[in-house]
């Protein structure tokens, strides 16, 4: 088990910047993803430590070690990438025993290692199939026990599950961890997924421009994100315009005690998740548009009388909903609620 | 729609007739001046089927000079295919990795050798030639040259395998593996292109059996060489050797298409069986 660090990387493309003095810690055996939008340098990142980018400034520790000169065949890192990448001239059990051979091990602990993790992913029917014989799924696990057959220093996973359909990809999801957790590899997993993000990881990172915005616990970034960019990436998220004035923010009629940091007078917006949205005598008042039955929830969107868009309300599956066309009134949970300038 | 389709259908096959046509009668009509023992002015449809021998072949085998050309071509062939493959695969795979905003350029230099005549790189042998003796001595020497003069083909067709793969996801996977760049190259890339290698090399071997301006300058005495010497003193056996390397050449291609239909075919049936996988879930 190994610990990854990234400090101060910059990696620029021309003169787009790519990472921006970025820097992240993860611990030994923890999985962390690196969530945010098309080109916002997490692809990069996951390139950087693999060594195949160098960065402008900064440096990747493994274990404490700087392998930022080591050239990306001699690192130790297992990857699975976003397109299936078997070798087509060999099989399953050859792609598994591929980088075993690179390593010069014995065929005795070749065949040992290619077992157990063909055990792993449940392929051992499938050791003698070529790629095309395999679906989507399964060339990704055999992707997944070849970068774990090496025993990696660190397993790097660049949006393993894209190409794949919903529910093969919920499988795997739950598979990759089971994986992860089962052998202890301090993991990497890239994605633009949110669901994905939350679900599979130990801690988040969301990016934005290069930088990291928040490294935390799922639970954290999604109910205590450090900044507007993240409320507004991770989860569905409401924005209402207000305006701030002696240090309460008023939303028509509707005041309350503007949250940490405070803010000068003037517009607002204001962000809050539709769990954190009720309907509640004391709130503003708002005509319903539609109501949507989820299953374990209903979604609720509501018009706010002097607003221009709509704002969602989450309420239990099997709360009464008000009819669409009927008038409410709306308020917030307060300490939930964050504003953006 | 099925009556479009049928019209459609008969227009290829009618292309493909008059395609047909238009190469085997002039190919026909040399073989039968080569192969029929019947005086030129006689041959017509009442005489087709007339004095057909293969004598003139035999006795062109019978020339010394005959066999040491065909040697000689052959280990031209062999060679060029292997200079080819061990300079173009690599300088293609780092073109696509590293410099993929060069491919134009260096599609457009590859094509030079195509469109700038031969006699115009035999000039410039000519030029270098009193400085290169130790190496123009040789009858290998010829290598390198029809190296390039092949290289409209054969970039085009590794090019082509390249653009069919995954190139850089295969890398990487190998690179990410503890695989070097000769592995990687060796183990992962070649083996995935291999009908592009193989087509690039069958067309190399055509260029090189058919290739006769250089190796004539040079004093080269190649199986083309051969032919054209050996025509001037009997026509018929001169032609019955180039009906003979056409034929051969023909047989090359084909065996390309064959190769690569039977891959294709292959995939195909793959293919419809992962899709049955696909539905069962393992």
């Amino acid at each position: 088990m190994t610990s990854l660090s990234l400090e101060h990387v910059t990696k620029t493309y021309g003169s787009t910047i790519a990472l921006n003095d970025f820097s992240l810690a993860i611990e030994s055996g923890e999985l962390v993803s690196l969530l945010g939008p098309s080109g916002c340098g997490k692809t990069t990142a996951l390139r950087v430590v693999a060594g195949f980018e160098v960065p402008a400034t900064g440096s990747v520790l493994v274990g404490g070690a700087d392998v930022s000169k080591t050239p990306a065949h001699r690192r130790n890192m297992g990857m699975v990438f976003q397109s299936y990448s078997l070798f087509p001239n060999m099989n399953v059990a050859q792609n598994i025993e591929f980088g075993l051979r690179t390593r010069r091990l014995t065929p005795v602990e070749r065949k040992k290692r290619v077992d157990e993790a063909l055990e792993l992913v449940q392929l051992q029917k499938q050791a003698k199939r070529y790629s095309h014989q395999l679906s989507g799924g399964q060339q990704q696990r055999v992707a997944l026990a070849r970068a774990l057959a090496i025993r990696p220093d660190v397993l790097l996973l660049d949006e393993p599950l894209s190409a794949l359909d919903a529910k093969v990809r919920s499988t795997l999801r739950d598979e990759i961890r089971r994986i992860q957790r089962e052998s202890g590899t301090t993991a990497v997993f890239v994605t633009h997924d949110q669901d994905e993000a939350l679900s599979i990881s130990d801690r988040v990172g969301v990016m934005s421009d290069g930088r990291l915005e928040q490294l935390a616990a799922p639970e954290v970034v999604y109910s205590n994100p450090s900044s507007a960019f993240v409320a507004r990436f991770v989860g569905t998220i409401n924005e209402v315009d207000g305006v701030v004035e002696d240090g309460a923010v008023h939303i028509g009629p509707y005041r309350f005690r503007a949250p940490s940091p405070r803010r000068a007078d003037g517009p607002i917006k204001v962000l809050i998740r539709p769990e954190h949205t009720r309907f509640d005598e004391n709130g503003f008042p708002a005509m319903v548009r539609q109501s949507v039955f989820m299953g374990a929830s209903k979604i609720v969107d509501v018009q706010a009388d002097g607003l221009s868009n709509l704002i969602r309300v989450q309420l239990p599956g099997h709360a009464t909903s008000p009819e669409p066309g009927s008038r409410v009134l709306i308020s917030f949970d307060e300490s939930k609620v964050l504003t953006d300038q | 729609m099925n009556s479009k389709g049928g019209q459609r259908r008969l227009g290829r096959h009618l292309i493909l007739v008059v395609g047909a046509i238009y190469f085997a009668f002039p190919f026909i009509a040399m073989a039968r001046f080569a192969f029929q023992n019947v005086q030129v002015f006689n041959l017509g449809r009442a005489t087709l089927f007339d004095g057909w021998s293969l004598s003139v072949v035999t006795n062109a085998f019978r020339e010394d000079y005959f066999w040491e050309a065909l040697r000689l071509s052959l280990q031209l062939a062999t060679g060029t295919a292997l200079l080819t493959l061990f300079i173009l695969v690599p300088t293609a795979v780092w073109v696509h990795l590293r410099i993929p905003r060069a491919r134009v350029i260096v599609e457009f230099l590859t094509v030079l050798p195509y469109v700038i005549p031969a006699i115009a790189l035999v000039a410039g042998i000519v030029v270098i030639k009193p400085h290169a003796r130790w190496f123009l001595n040789s009858d290998l020497s010829l290598i390198p040259f029809y190296a390039v003069l092949a290289l409209p083909f054969t970039y085009r067709s590794i090019d082509a395998g390249l653009r069919a793969i995954d190139l850089r996801t295969l890398t990487e996977a190998s690179r990410s593996l503890g695989a070097g760049w000769n592995t990687t190259l060796m183990r992962v890339l070649i083996p995935s292109l291999k009908s592009a290698l193989i087509s690039s090399t069958f067309l190399t071997i055509a260029v090189v059996l058919g290739e006769y301006t250089i190796a004539d300058v040079l004093l080269k005495r190649t199986l083309p060489a051969f032919m054209a010497e050996y025509r001037q003193s009997d026509p018929r056996g001169g032609y019955a050797l180039a009906v003979m390397s056409l034929l051969a050449t023909t047989l090359l291609f084909a065996g390309i298409g064959i190769a690569t239909r039977s891959k294709t075919r292959r995939s195909e049936v793959t293919d419809e069986s992962s899709l049955k996988m696909e539905e069962t879930p393992t």
